[in-house]
């Protein structure tokens, strides 16, 4: 007869790390879908413009929105999937919370590193072909070669994304539908916060440099919001 | 090791719906209990409340002597299986087993394969493919593999056939033995699992019915049975849980044991005395009145 608390040998992580890893598995198989996509379409849309008409403008630019909604749907949907499965695990909520946002953060670097490098990427082409790479999306960054506010542009965004994909998920998930529709506009408004915040005339004269810790505020409060909801979230009844 | 729960005056709501009621009760470490109570009994909601899937509105509730609330100690050693599992529908079951492998501290891989192969499940299909009871099966070989010091499977038979059902009540004992560990088992199939309980708790309405080992309430409930006026002279001052009459024969089920002098009386006014089993005796305790 042997107790069930007897050691197995075998050595386990901790909750918040395995639950981090796990999750991160299922976001990088996505991701990498995602990549796979911007590259296909880039170069297919890129093709076609020169053939038809003049590249006067960047076209990996308009991934950028691509890199922002796609992650928010895979990190929400993933959220109100897995609460129920984590908790029933034996996994404490504050563990959940605490892997959930290491790796959206992970995430949001890993879309920060793919766009820069791929809007360098396009760079060289169109400097290659003498093309005009303009930027049009409303960003922090005009021109390629500010690589250092590209980084801050996306990495601010893409991280308001992770977050705010994880804030609706759990409003949704403990709420119910009608609070989380009508709670959307403070839930997902930081992502269309941020650059804004970055750039707006509303501001000055704050220089753009000194409205980045504004912004990793705003980004802050809304971890913090996530982790008390989550904390305190109840599992919902099986439903046939 | 195992573990023992004490709860002090639960109560838990739904809005405004009271699904429990100042339910106070001790599982004893290392017992199988049997958790048993009609429809919206409350059953699920008490076993969710021990396995900290939801707070309770007010009481206490104590997993091996702490809050089970947030405490990764107590949530590591407690399984709460709802029906058909709570795992990730849309990934293979080799990789939701590998997730809980990693997950839970005592997971057991081969019992799992093993399993797997008993109940004849391909762990390269996704449980949403499953059928329900194929589902239900799946949730039992993860309650099972996850070897908690605290198992609770709630209506985890439902779909499962007749040899699937009976192939889990013997993993489940196989495994008990090996490894004794605290089980709550809420069933409707009180006549399956009676053989594996210890221990039995009724729920009704939301509140506390009875917990007694099991062997004792087998003894409780008597049938009595021969002439309406013996009968009615016999039962008088007693329990009666059921009364049924054919003709002028009478059959009575009574609550509470018989003293030895009691049934000399029951011979001597020639009545027939039988055992009531813990089905029936349960459907009489939560009988309800029927509208008129």
């Amino acid at each position: 007869m042997t107790a069930v608390t007897a050691p197995t040998g075998v050595r386990r992580l901790s909750p918040s790390r395995h639950t981090a890893r796990w999750l991160l598995r299922q976001h990088i198989g996505l991701a990498v879908w995602a990549v796979g996509i911007l590259v296909v379409l880039a170069t297919t849309a890129l093709i076609l413009v020169d053939r038809y008409g003049t590249v006067e403008i960047s076209i990996v630019q308009f991934g950028r929105q691509g890199f922002i909604w796609f992650p928010f749907s895979v990190s929400l949907i993933s959220f109100t999937a897995y609460v129920s499965v984590h908790v029933a695990a034996g996994m404490t909520r504050r563990s959940l919370g605490r892997a959930s946002i290491a790796a959206g953060l992970t995430m949001a670097a890993f879309y920060t590193i793919v766009m820069t490098g791929a809007l360098q990427l396009e760079r060289a082409v169109y400097g290659g072909r003498r093309w005009a790479q303009q930027i049009t999306e409303a960003a922090v960054f005009s021109d390629t070669s500010q690589v250092g506010w590209i980084l801050t542009d996306l990495g601010l965004v893409f991280t308001a994304t992770q977050l705010c994909a994880l804030l609706v998920g759990v409003v949704y998930y403990r709420f119910g539908g009608w609070w989380g529709t009508l709670a959307l506009p403070l839930t997902v408004g930081p992502i269309l916060l941020i650059s804004p915040l970055l750039t707006t005339p509303l501001l000055d004269p704050l220089s753009r440099l000194a409205r980045v810790p504004i912004a990793v505020g705003v980004l802050v409060v809304v971890a913090g919001v996530y982790l008390a909801l989550v904390r305190r979230v109840s599992i919902r009844p099986v439903t046939a | 090791m195992t573990v023992g729960v004490e709860i002090r005056d639960l109560v838990v709501r739904y809005g405004s719906t009271t699904a429990l009621e100042g339910v106070s009760l001790t599982i004893e470490p290392g017992t199988i209990t049997g958790l048993l109570g009609r429809n919206g009994s409350g059953k699920t909601t008490l076993l969710s409340t021990i396995a900290a899937f939801r707070r309770p509105n007010a009481g206490t509730v104590l997993v091996d002597g702490e809050d089970p609330w947030e405490s990764a100690r107590v949530m590591a050693k407690t399984c709460l299986i709802r029906e058909s599992g709570d795992v990730q529908v849309e990934l293979s079951m080799k990789r939701n087993l590998e997730f809980l492998e990693g997950a839970r501290p005592h997971f057991d891989r081969d019992l799992a394969g093993r399993l797997m192969d008993v109940f004849e499940l391909d762990g390269k299909r996704k449980p949403s493919k499953l059928s329900r009871g194929k589902k239900s099966a799946f949730g039992a070989i993860v309650g099972l593999a996850s070897r908690a010091e605290l198992t609770l499977f709630d209506e985890v038979h439902l779909g499962m056939d007749s040899p699937s059902r009976y192939a889990f009540y013997d993993a489940l004992m196989a495994d008990y033995v090996e490894h004794p560990r605290t089980i709550i088992l809420s069933s409707h199939l009180i006549d399956e699992v009676q053989r594996l309980l210890e221990k039995v708790v009724i729920l009704d309405r939301g509140g506390l019915l009875l917990a007694e080992e099991a062997e004792t309430l087998r003894a409780r409930g008597v049938s009595v049975t021969g002439p309406v006026d013996a009968v009615e002279a016999f039962t008088a001052g007693r329990v009666v849980l059921r009364r049924q009459q054919l003709g002028r024969t009478a059959q009575f089920t009574v609550d509470g044991g018989l003293e030895p002098a009691d049934r000399t009386t029951a011979a001597q006014l020639g009545l027939e005395l039988g055992p009531v089993d813990l089905q029936s005796l349960f459907v009489h305790l939560t009988e309800r009145e029927a509208p008129r």
